[in-house]
């Protein structure tokens, strides 16, 4: 079964790419140029 | 003079960031990264795997698309001629021969792989697939009929997967012939949504599927996950972990193989490539860890179990994609549609590498020799054709694996090592520096300077030297390959050498009588002092 610990690198990897790719998006949004 | 004008450009942003997204969204994110990362550690994997992503992956992704940017600038969009502009040297221009051998090699292999991909698309909606589908014997003598390797009820030759290749090479090129932003930008645009959306329906069905096996309760959706994730932190400290995870990032971005590099050579002079190349990244480790890493590892637990998994893993990337997938998606309700858009996402994810792999060679041809696009074309086109028989004919015989590991495992290093040393030391990091924030929408920690002078380099020359002597020299020496078969990996090292010295000799001839242009203003605007 998953382990605490699967559970948060499971968590803290999607987490990153989530967050990474709503910044890039975001930035994106920001500067006006898609 | 700057000949940049001259060149083709990007139409919009977007367009040119899912171009570079849908050059490294390939094969390798949805076969090879689960298979990877479930058997070095699982979780743990993660680890090195973020680790190198940092330090290596993006660092080199901000690389090729600076210099990439710089030589398109002056007119340049491969690897050779960038290398010659950015350090002033003429020599360096024949180490970056490997920025369109490389790309070129891995086409010819990886553009059949392709067409089986098609073909089973194919065969999953009209229902060959799925009476192969009992058991991996069956798949695999359906898999090894397909390639005309043997006769059997479903193919009695290579006749089927050879129209699916022709269909196959045609539409790569195709594309490809319709230039950058009518072809490649228009296809990119259309497909990588399409590939997520179809990504995000199988990824759906996987992960609500519970316990498909009621006699099987400990084969469910939580120990799937378990499966890969679930961490063993004693897998860090193995340096053969650390060093598949580095592999893995390689594979994953398209980086050090010159694709990117040529991209990015139809940008403007101030187009951002910090938050774009970041972009590509994002999208990039959204398939491979979010979509990939949902459906193989926990859809093969839930249908084959622990034990039946790790034979699985332990068999390759191409044979769970080929012989395992369609087995378990033919367990499930409605199972040809999920086959179908299983292999349909693999075919978008290999067609948009496989005309990223073409663009270094086309673009090479028209600038150096000026002929024009669509000759450039149709002159590559020729050349790959002839030579793309040698693999499907070759098959049995190892030539696709001994052109998959020069082309598409040492090369990539090899270049990713020259590219990292010319810029972070020869280009030099203080216009390194500036060059990547020229028009770039926000400026990176300044820690990463450091990273791309000393930590990526150091970290490529470790792998380089681990990598050969682990496994370039057991290659070169051709330890593990039968000996009814080495006349062919022979001749397939035979042209491999062709090839690099054709490439040397076309270099001369391009930049015979012609001089490096003057920089003194890219150096002075580097210095914050900028040209009128």
């Amino acid at each position: 079964m998953m382990t605490i610990g699967g559970w948060i690198l499971l968590i803290v990897s999607w987490g990153a790419i989530v967050g990474l790719t709503a910044f890039c998006i975001g930035m994106m949004i920001k500067s006006g140029k898609m | 003079m700057l000949q940049g004008a001259k060149r083709e450009q990007w139409g919009s942003r977007i367009g040119v960031i899912l171009a570079v997204a849908g050059s490294a969204v390939g094969l390798g994110n949805f076969l090879r990264f689960p298979v990877q990362a479930a058997e070095n550690g699982g979780g743990a994997f993660m680890i090195p795997y973020f680790v190198s992503l940092v330090v290596l992956g993006i660092p080199l992704m901000l690389i090729e698309w600076t210099l990439g940017r710089y030589g398109g600038r002056h007119g340049y969009g491969t690897a050779p001629s960038i290398f010659a502009i950015s350090t002033r040297n003429h020599f360096l221009k024949y180490f970056g021969v490997i920025g369109i051998f490389g790309p070129t090699l891995i086409f010819i292999w990886y553009i059949y792989i392709e067409s089986w991909l098609l073909g089973f698309a194919f065969h999953s909606l009209f229902g060959r697939l799925m009476e192969a589908s009992a058991d991996s014997s069956s798949m695999r003598q359906f898999l090894s009929a397909y390639q005309g390797l043997t006769s059997n009820r479903w193919f009695s030759g290579i006749g089927q997967a050879y129209i699916f290749f022709l269909i196959t090479f045609i539409f790569n090129f195709w594309i490809v012939y319709n230039g950058v932003k009518g072809g490649i930008e228009r296809f990119s645009i259309i497909t990588m949504p399409a590939l997520f959306i179809l990504g995000l329906i199988i990824m759906g069905r996987v992960v609500t599927l519970g316990t498909p096996d009621p006699g099987q309760p400990g084969w469910n959706v939580s120990n799937g996950f378990g499966f890969l994730f679930n961490p063993d932190f004693s897998s860090l400290l193995d340096v053969r972990v650390w060093m598949a995870a580095a592999g893995q990032v390689f594979f994953t971005l398209s980086v050090g193989i010159g694709m990117i590099l040529t991209y990015a050579s139809y940008l403007d002079r101030e187009d951002d490539v910090v938050l774009s190349g970041l972009t590509s990244v994002s999208i990039n480790e959204f398939a491979e860890v979010i979509i990939a890493g949902s459906i193989v590892i926990p859809a093969a637990y839930m249908f084959m179990g622990p034990s039946g998994l790790e034979n699985i893993a332990k068999s390759g990337a191409f044979d769970l994609g080929f012989v395992t997938m369609p087995q378990i998606f033919f367990r499930m309700n409605v199972g040809w549609f999920f086959a179908f858009f299983w292999f349909v996402m693999l075919f978008i994810a290999g067609a948009t590498s496989t005309v990223s792999m073409l663009q270094p060679a086309v673009a090479f041809v028209d600038d150096e020799f000026k002929i024009g696009r669509h000759k450039a074309v149709l002159i590559i086109a020729v050349i790959t054709f002839i030579a793309c028989h040698g693999v499907i004919f070759g098959l049995a015989h190892g030539v696709l694996d001994d052109l998959n590991f020069w082309s598409g495992t040492f090369a990539l290093v090899i270049l990713g090592t020259i590219e990292a040393i010319i810029f972070g030391w020869v280009f030099g990091i203080d216009r390194a520096w500036a060059e990547i924030h020229r028009g770039a929408d926000f400026r990176l920690p300044r820690i990463f300077r450091m990273v791309i002078k000393y930590i990526t380099p150091t970290f490529l020359l470790v792998i380089l030297i681990t990598w050969t002597v682990q496994q370039a020299v057991p290659a070169l020496l051709m330890e593990n390959i039968a000996p009814e078969n080495r006349i062919w990996v022979l001749a397939t090292r035979l042209f491999i050498l062709i090839v690099v010295f054709v490439l040397i000799w076309l270099v001369n001839l391009a930049w015979r009588g012609r001089s490096l242009p003057d920089i003194e203003g890219d150096i002075l605007e580097a210095n914050g002092k900028r040209i009128p």
